[in-house]
């Protein structure tokens, strides 16, 4: 029964060792296959730019008098004033920097939007929130109708050295502005200004909101 | 070389081991199936999964972002009743005041290049409260969107009612059918299209009460 095979394993032997050199190579270029992949993964990765660059908000700026469009607002910068009190309902508000009251119109585009997010920020990108030690309706709890413009002043508290350095920015969402649009003005608050206001104790009263006549 | 078609006869099948075919004529080798017929069916389940994989989740966020915001529109003819939100609605009249008065009923003068515009909407429902905490919005024939009763109309004076769908009554049997006022803010130029009424547990759709052109 197994006499007539011995020529055939022989055979299987030396065909076994040709495909076993051919497998070797197979293998090899396997291994190049996943090496050259990895790396054109690793150079794709390196290449893309990182979440915070993919998803950055959009900036719009403009200038103080200027309108700048926010995608679902506009907004135009009427003025900056400043002191070191801030009147409020419930009484005076002292601070040991400098309160920053910017004086903007605002308008809905299409439909109506509530502005979420308000900051100054420097050119380090320190961003500092309006405050929240006075009532400023006219952020998160009020509608922009469009087509209905209103003037509003939104107050910020600042360091003194800083004043001179700050751009205002606007946004719908108060904790998402990836990929929206941010509306930017820098104010033109000079060094002496700011230590003029810091000096000033004559308590601020933030302008009621309204419907420019 | 020549490639011959591997022996399906042969025990133990020694395609099933990536080895060439020691049943195969001297002089000739034969190569196991390959990797793709070896996995044929692997790959080909492969195709259907991963379109699954992709389409499951587009899908989830497809629909979390069509019930996001009202899409669908449940109307009738002009003055029609709409049946929506376990409820049925009608806009009664639509009309934009010449005289504007304030709560004490003092006259208001708007700002320029401003128009009210005073709905007035009836509603019929065995459950009062279902409409309880609703959106009244207007659309202009441009798609702009005006809210009911907005803060700027509250800054001159004008009183707005707590509710714009839900019966303005503390009794204890309320009523059956009610109406109720909404009033709009728009550009002097706009021109109403309709009026939305807006359930949030009802989203994506919403009541479209067409207001008859003039």
């Amino acid at each position: 029964m197994t006499a007539g095979l011995g020529p055939i394993r022989n055979h299987r032997r030396s065909v076994l060792s040709a495909f076993r050199g051919g497998r070797i190579v197979r293998r090899a270029g396997h291994a190049l296959a996943i090496v050259a992949t990895l790396a054109a993964g690793a150079a794709i990765t390196d290449r893309t730019p990182d979440a915070d660059t993919q998803q950055h908000p959009f900036i719009r700026s403009a200038t103080v008098g200027h309108a700048v469009d926010a995608r679902t607002f506009d907004v135009t910068v009427l003025g900056v004033r400043g002191g070191a009190v801030l009147g409020g309902i419930s009484g005076s508000h002292d601070t040991s920097g400098v309160w920053v009251l910017v004086r903007m119109k605002l308008d809905a585009r299409t439909n109506p939007v509530s502005l979420g997010y308000a900051v100054l920020e420097d050119s380090d990108g320190r961003t500092y929130r309006a405050t929240g030690r006075v009532d400023q309706s006219i952020l998160g709890e009020r509608s922009l109708e469009p087509g209905v413009p209103v003037i509003a002043e939104i107050a910020f508290e600042v360091p003194t050295a800083l004043a001179q350095d700050m751009s205002l920015r606007l946004a719908v969402s108060p904790t998402d502005q990836r990929m929206d649009a941010v509306a930017q003005v820098r104010l033109p608050i000079t060094a002496g200004q700011a230590r003029q206001w810091h000096a000033d104790k004559n308590p601020l009263t933030l302008a009621a909101i309204s419907v420019p006549t | 070389m020549s490639m011959t078609t591997p022996d399906q006869t042969s025990s133990p099948d020694p395609m099933s081991t990536g080895y060439p075919n020691a049943a195969a004529p001297v002089g000739t080798t034969v190569y196991a199936d390959s990797w793709w017929r070896r996995n044929r069916w692997g790959v080909a389940a492969l195709v259907p999964a991963l379109a699954l994989a992709l389409a499951v989740p587009i899908h989830d966020a497809y629909t979390a972002y069509g019930k996001s915001a009202p899409r669908t529109p449940v109307t009738a003819e002009s003055g029609d009743w709409v049946t929506y939100d376990k409820s049925q609605m009608r806009l009664s009249t639509m009309t934009s005041p010449a005289r504007i008065e304030d709560s004490i009923g003092s006259p208001v003068t708007l700002p320029a290049g401003l128009r009210v515009w005073r709905a007035t909407i009836t509603f019929r429902s065995q459950d009062a409260d279902a409409l309880d905490g609703c959106d009244v919005m207007l659309t202009d024939t441009s798609g702009n969107s005006y809210d009911g009763n907005p803060d700027e109309l509250s800054d001159l004076g004008l009183d707005a009612p707590l509710s714009a769908c839900a019966p303005d009554t503390m009794s204890v049997k309320p009523p059956k059918q009610w109406s109720t006022v909404v009033e709009f803010l728009l550009p002097a130029g706009a021109k109403p299209a309709g009026i939305r009424v807006i359930s949030a547990d009802q989203l994506p759709r919403y009541a479209w009460l067409t207001i008859a052109s003039r």
